[in-house]
């Protein structure tokens, strides 16, 4: 019996042990959106591996979330992807642009839409592609789930403060929407530019297609910051991160992640 | 003095596993005790707009999806899952019993995203160059909830005629009725509670699927009006909007909870009846 309590205890310290590998690790916690989340997942796994006494823990929730965290000093940094209407006294570093992307089925021949002839499609009012060029089909109109950040962009940036359409079929992540939009010849959805593929089309909005150059440019209208946020002060593992974003090393994974650095 | 001791161990396990439930009860309704509030229950039950941007917070039209997609699911899986539980025990040969047994059983364990996933990319467009419209119908829905429902009403339906004394299907054939007619007069009567309990099993397991649902079924938290609209349940209002949901939006969400849990609460609660009532 006194046997079989002693391997237990030693297996507990063990464990113990083993669960702290690095028994002097600092801390940094970043909290929001889930958009700029696996950027930052793949960011910090490049830095970590640089800096083995830096732990950086990441965690989504979304944008507001984010906010609320750093407020209340649960987290060293928020993510944000959307514009600061109250900047709260914090520090903002951005990331860079993410554009989204109006997406059509490659069968579809329409190839641009105006800003206007996009609210009007959303909004229920245009709901046959011969409307805006195309050929005699209902259009499919697909959406994101009420609180998404690319549906809240979307809203905020296309949608001039009319209703999306109670038609619009529901679909619950950007996956699950690219693959409706690629096998609906009828469809149209908005994913970020990251999703862009052969399964799907990108449409021009107002003439622009969304490229690297004119996201960065801003000429593409469709897009929306990648912020991270800090409280105004700052402690110098934080700040030394946020230093290490400008190196080539973190450029090189935003640019693979199809984030654009505005010049 | 060791017996005691594991007596109140066992006794203190048991109590735990309620109070797990309790809370989780008690905690469901005090989240969603603000929505009925703010808004009335009359307000949520019976609103037939969902719109948390501008203050709807109506559900009827999840409850009558859910409702819509399961009873169809259950007139898909039904006939197919007695007529197959009736054939494994009665007609097969030893060999295509014990073949059968291990497909439903990973029929049963196959993950639901597995099920939504196939759906997605196999019914939906078939759904869409059949019927036209987007192809995120009922339709579609309630054949992935049949789909997956199936093994639990297979199985249960199998014990169910397994049960059936077999002196009564010996003197019914040694009366001269055909295997036909005593399938039809004797086992099916005899063991028809045991499977009406497994219809309201699965029915309670197709109510509270989700993710397949959600990935199938279109979402649109409209009244449908055909067996070709898409359809929000229950479930799927919650899971799609909880991760972004805040105050009174994120309280309505767990109404939501508290009407899915009270149906499921009644289905259990018929089947309980049924089975103590007039089981055998």
């Amino acid at each position: 019996m006194d046997k079989k309590y002693f391997i237990l205890a030693l297996i507990l310290i063990i464990g113990v042990i083993l669960s702290q590998n690095h028994p002097h690790s600092i801390e940094i916690n970043m909290v929001g959106s889930t958009s700029v989340q696996p950027v930052c997942e793949q960011l910090a796994q490049a830095y970590m591996e640089t800096h083995p006494n830096i732990t950086i823990n990441i965690q989504g929730g979304g944008s507001n979330f984010g906010i609320k965290s750093l407020r209340n000093e649960i987290a060293e940094m928020g993510m944000c992807s959307m514009e600061l209407e109250n900047n709260y006294n914090l520090t903002t570093y951005e990331l860079g642009h993410e554009g989204i992307v109006i997406a059509v089925n490659p069968a579809n021949n329409v190839t641009n839409l105006t800003d206007y002839q996009l609210q009007q499609i959303y909004s229920g009012n245009i709901t046959n592609w011969q409307e805006v060029g195309g050929v005699n089909k209902t259009i499919t109109v697909l959406t994101r789930e009420e609180g998404s950040g690319t549906l809240n962009a979307f809203k905020k940036l296309i949608m001039n403060g009319s209703d999306i359409t109670q038609n619009a079929i529901v679909l619950n992540s950007q996956g699950s929407l690219k693959q409706a939009i690629s096998q609906n010849p009828d469809a149209i959805g908005f994913v970020p530019y990251s999703y862009l593929d052969n399964g799907v089309n990108a449409v021009a909005i107002n003439g622009i297609y969304p490229t690297m150059d004119s996201i960065a440019n801003g000429s593409y209208i469709l897009q929306r910051p990648f912020l991270l946020l800090t409280n105004s002060e700052i402690n110098n593992q934080t700040q030394d991160f946020l230093n290490w974003l400008n190196s080539s090393e973190a450029t090189f994974i935003i640019n693979q992640n199809r984030i654009v650095r505005s010049f | 003095m060791n017996e005691a001791i594991v007596e109140k161990g066992l006794f203190l396990l048991s109590i735990f596993s309620i109070l797990i439930f309790l809370l989780i009860i008690i905690f469901i309704i005090l989240e969603s005790f603000p929505a009925f509030q703010h808004i009335g229950i009359s307000n949520i039950l019976f609103g037939i707009n969902w719109a948390p941007d501008n203050g709807f917070y109506g559900i009827l039209p999840m409850i009558l999806g859910s409702i819509i997609v399961t009873v169809f699911a259950l007139l898909i899986a039904i006939p197919l899952s007695i007529g197959c539980a009736i054939y494994i025990e009665e007609f097969s040969q030893n060999h295509i019993k014990t073949l059968f047994k291990p497909i439903i059983q990973t029929l049963a364990g196959i993950p639901s995203i597995v099920y939504g996933f196939f759906g997605l990319m196999v019914l939906v467009p078939i759904s869409r160059d059949f019927f036209g419209g987007s192809g995120f119908t009922i339709l579609v829905a309630s054949m992935v909830l049949a789909i997956m429902i199936l093994p639990t009403i297979i199985s249960l339906s199998q014990d169910a005629i397994n049960s059936v004394p077999s002196e009564y299907v010996e003197s019914s054939l040694a009366l001269g009725s055909t295997h036909i007619q005593t399938i039809k007069n004797i086992i099916l009567p005899k063991a028809s509670l045991k499977i009406t309990t497994a219809i309201i099993l699965a029915m309670g397991r197709a109510i509270g699927e989700t993710l397949a649902i959600i990935m199938v079924a279109g979402n649109v938290a409209e009244i449908p009006t055909s067996i070709l609209s898409p359809v929000r349940t229950l479930t799927s209002n919650i899971a799609l909007e909880m991760g972004y949901a805040i105050d009174i939006h994120y309280n309505s969400l767990f109404a939501t909870a508290v009407v899915l849990f009270s149906i499921i609460m009644v289905l259990m609660i018929i089947s309980n009846v049924i089975e103590h009532k007039w089981g055998c």
